[in-house]
């Protein structure tokens, strides 16, 4: 024990260790700050922490429904990131898997289950990744920036799916007040991982997928080119890596990565597609990812934080009238003190960074449409 | 006489190394101060110390015999250091006016910068000083020797007395060398002081009046410079003898490896900077490209390692056509590249030297299976270079941004130089390192032509193209306008077709 404090604060655990204490103490300056603004608003004072004590003591399978899609979504995230690839189109490609999936699930009904399951998640993946896969053409072949295309074709998505569920996949009824598709066949449901709540084998998924992608970015090829893209362009162009295709195949593997969180969503909890679901998964990926400092690593860790103060906010609203959108308070809280330290690092290794400013020749390709004028 | 300033036993450490370790120096009024040593050797984190961007552990700093406490940048300028760094800190989307004027003592009108008042003041300082530059363009669009101007004006202009100026050569073409040194000199004679921080010998000895010598965080020498000779500085500096010019015996050239067909490529403006060359490159030998920087060497380099595209022309390794191969291509059919740009092309500093080192192989077929890293042969790999090649690294992971430029360098070349390469293409590759990596770098440049490789040198310094190359071709203006072999050349000539005064005649 003692030669484990010993190596913990020795230089052989320091970068890890400080990274990890650095975002804790972010999330204890988030939830005081979220406190103080609980206090002001009138509110019981310890508002956030009695939900999130709920969330862990008397609620754990509410937290652990959350934690499935945030470990996706923030994979996602993390997956794009790190190439340095502004993803922040998840939920649109989230979407787009979901209803990709439902519409798989309902119009292939003739298909034995054991086979159509399967199809029906490809499909989801599929179909996040040709969502994620138009940002990323956009940006190879017209120099459009993915931070933008991903925000708007969130848009289309959105009208896309609402078209989809008001229209063609219009369900009967009956059993929701809300519009959405009709139930998929009842076969094609996530068995329950525990009974009587709303966990499905569909976070095994979710670990798995964690687990995989880390093994992906970690030990592959592909992910030191990843890496090296999301680090120096003009560096992994030299050494002979393919850009473009890196670009592609990371933002792809991140809208698949969504586009799988869209279809557990879907057979795994609401079983049909209710109208916009999705109560903003795909903006709580971008936040868990940032808290996990872009590694997949730290993505279960955030991503737990994100699912107790999630779900614990939801139980407080049941209870109290405090609203729920406390959970939004803290993750703004949390980009703020993240963008904060950024600056702080920044104006503290100014010369340091100086020699670290964006390289001039990037690949033309990249800079061709934006900076002509150097 | 008491000295001007006078930094006493200072001594900084960071986690790991000692970066100052009881250095004192003392620093005359209207001198030129030249402090000199390897990478790594801690002139950097002593200037820092001076400029207020590190606190030292222990140590005085004194200025005219009082002690004075410099505990922020602010405080530094305010006492009258300024410094110019390597890396200029310029806004190029903003005027020169306006950076000179950025963070300086300011005359404001309700709080808004008043530009008229700043703009008479900025140019009594330029008239004072002699210098003439038009305060209204945009930072960018000035070349690199005027940029230098803009920062030493910022510095002179929030009144500094102690001008420290970080290797402000390495960026500068012999010319605009030139005339810094007279700027320098023009400067000391109006009553600043100058701390000249440098690599090179020579320009250590034209310009500077005394000279101290750092060595692995400690003072090894302080001279007066006419006291002092090339050979004694680089001894003192590596802490051995140095041969400055490695021994170069004969080549015996061999089969052609590399050969250009009237090749020709543009430059990021779409302007032609390649213009038609031809010419070969044998086995055995180390073919030479001199001239004036900006003369479509960079181009030449990025078409033939299939960075660039070529507009016309055919490439050929080995007497394979290779013109519509890409740059992986290239890379797996043997050709090595040292790239001039170092920060950009060279190293990323945001991984480690692992990641570094492992640029060329991680793709081949030892080294990965499958799309999956071996990562224990890539270990080993690494590892193994970093032995083999001298760097000092705490561990092959350590980040590549916090190491010295020299090291870096060192992992540059110890990447390209492992992957067995038929062609070796050479970009500046001694650029800003110090004379221990220089002789290192040289020699084995000198044992691949041994082992038969082709060798593709591109320098701007004219003599290490003299020391090392067997065959010379002068480039200007994208044509190679001379081809001569290295035996009793005659420098000035060679300068007259850099500069474009003269062309060979079958050359046309």
């Amino acid at each position: 024990m003692k030669k484990l404090i010993k190596d913990w604060f020795s230089s052989k655990f320091k970068p890890a260790g400080t990274t990890v204490l650095r975002q804790a103490i972010i999330v204890v300056i988030a939830l005081v700050g979220a406190t103080i603004l609980v206090y002001i608003s009138g509110f019981q004072w310890d508002s956030v922490f009695i939900g999130m004590k709920g969330a862990i003591q008397e609620d754990i399978t509410g937290t652990l429904r959350w934690f499935s899609p945030l470990l996706l979504t923030g994979l996602a995230c993390a997956v794009a990131f790190r190439g340095g690839i502004w993803n922040m189109g998840v939920d649109g490609q989230l979407y787009m898997g979901a209803i990709t999936a439902t519409a798989v699930a309902l119009k292939c009904n003739s298909i034995p289950a054991p086979i159509l399951l399967p199809l029906v998640i490809l499909s989801g993946m599929v179909a996040g990744a040709i969502w994620a896969g138009i940002a990323g053409l956009l940006r190879i072949y017209c120099g459009a920036k993915e931070v933008v295309t991903t925000v708007l074709l969130n848009y289309i998505a959105f009208h896309f799916t609402d078209y989809m569920v008001l229209g063609p996949l219009k369900g009967s009824g009956g059993y929701a007040v809300a519009e959405s598709s009709d139930l998929i066949a009842e076969n094609l449901w996530l068995p329950r991982l525990i009974p009587g709540s709303a966990v499905s084998i569909g976070l095994i998924f979710s670990i798995v997928a964690v687990i995989l992608s880390y093994f992906i970015l970690n030990v592959t090829t592909f992910g030191y080119e990843n890496k090296l893209i999301g680090t120096n362009m003009a560096f992994a162009s030299y050494g002979g890596v393919n850009v473009k295709r890196t670009f592609f195949v990371s933002i792809a593997l991140s809208g698949a990565i969504a586009g799988l969180a869209g279809v557990i969503e879907i057979i795994g909890i609401h079983h049909r597609f209710p109208i916009r679901f999705s109560s903003n998964l795909g903006f709580d990926g971008i936040v868990v990812t940032i808290l996990a400092n872009n590694s997949a690593a730290g993505v279960p860790i955030s991503g737990l934080f994100f699912a107790i103060l999630r779900n614990g906010s939801y139980n407080i609203e049941r209870l109290s009238d405090v609203p729920r959108t406390l959970v939004t308070v803290v993750q703004a809280l949390v980009i703020l003190m993240v963008g904060a330290k950024f600056v702080f690092r920044n104006s503290w290794h100014r010369n340091k960074d100086k020699e670290n400013a964006e390289p001039k020749r990037l690949l033309s390709f990249f800079t061709r449409k934006e900076k002509r004028c150097e | 006489m008491c000295p001007m300033l006078s930094m006493k036993n200072i001594v900084k450490s960071f986690p790991g190394v000692r970066a100052n370790n009881d250095v004192s120096i003392n620093v005359d009024r209207q001198t030129i101060h030249a402090l000199i040593g390897e990478n790594g050797a801690g002139k950097s984190t002593l200037m820092n110390i001076l400029c207020g961007l590190y606190q030292p552990d222990s140590g005085e700093i004194e200025f005219d015999g009082e002690r004075v406490n410099i505990g922020s940048t602010f405080d530094a300028i305010k006492k009258g250091i300024g410094m110019v760094h390597q890396h200029f800190m310029l806004v190029p989307e903003t005027t020169v006016l306006e950076n000179v004027l950025l963070g300086s003592d300011t005359p404001s009108r309700f709080g808004l910068t008043d530009y008229r008042k700043g703009r008479n003041l900025v140019k009594k300082t330029m008239a004072q000083f002699n210098f003439d530059i038009d305060l209204d363009k945009m930072v960018y669009e000035l070349s690199v020797g005027e940029m230098q101007r803009v920062e030493i004006i910022k510095a002179l202009h929030r009144g500094c007395e102690i001008l420290i100026l970080d290797e402000p050569t390495a960026v500068l073409t012999p010319s605009e060398t030139e005339s810094l040194f007279s700027v320098m000199r023009k400067l000391v004679e109006m009553g600043k002081t100058i701390i000249f921080i440098s690599h090179k010998l020579k320009e250590v000895l034209a310009v500077s009046d005394y000279i101290t010598v750092m060595r692995q965080g400690r003072v090894s020498g302080n001279v007066r410079t006419v006291d002092t000779c090339e050979v004694e500085l680089a001894r003192m500096m590596v802490g051995r003898d140095v041969v400055l010019r490695v021994k170069r015996e004969a080549s015996v050239p061999k089969e052609e490896i590399l050969r250009l067909e009237q090749y020709s490529a543009d430059n990021d403006r779409k302007l032609p900077a390649v213009r038609e060359v031809s010419f070969d490159v044998r086995a055995g030998e180390i073919v030479g490209i001199a001239g004036v920087d900006g003369n479509g060497q960079t181009e030449l380099v990025e078409a033939i390692t299939g960075m660039r595209k070529h507009t016309n022309g055919s490439i050929f390794l080995n007497g394979k056509d290779i013109s519509a191969a890409g740059s992986l291509k290239r890379r797996r059919m043997g050709i090595s590249h040292i790239p001039a740009d170092r920060m950009v092309f060279g190293v990323n500093e945001k991984c480690s030297v692992e990641e570094n080192l492992i640029l060329s192989v991680y793709n081949t077929k030892h080294y990965s299976r499958r799309g999956v890293l071996l990562r224990k042969e890539l270990r080993r790999y690494a590892t193994r270079l970093v032995k083999k090649y001298q760097v000092v690294a705490a561990s092959v992971e350590t980040r590549m941004g916090t190491m010295s430029g020299g090291n870096m360098q060192k992992i540059v070349v110890a990447r390209e130089f492992s992957t067995d390469p038929v062609l070796l293409v050479a970009a500046q590759p001694t650029r800003g390192v110090d004379v221990g990596a220089i002789e290192f770098i040289h020699k084995e440049l000198l044992r691949m032509r041994d082992e038969g490789k082709g060798i593709l040198l591109i320098s701007m310094e004219l003599e290490e193209i003299l020391a090392l190359a067997d065959r010379i071709l002068v480039m200007y203006e994208g044509d190679i306008v001379a081809e001569l072999e290295n035996k009793n050349l005659d420098e000035a000539e060679i300068g007259l077709y850099m500069t474009g005064a003269k062309r060979m005649e079958r050359m046309r």
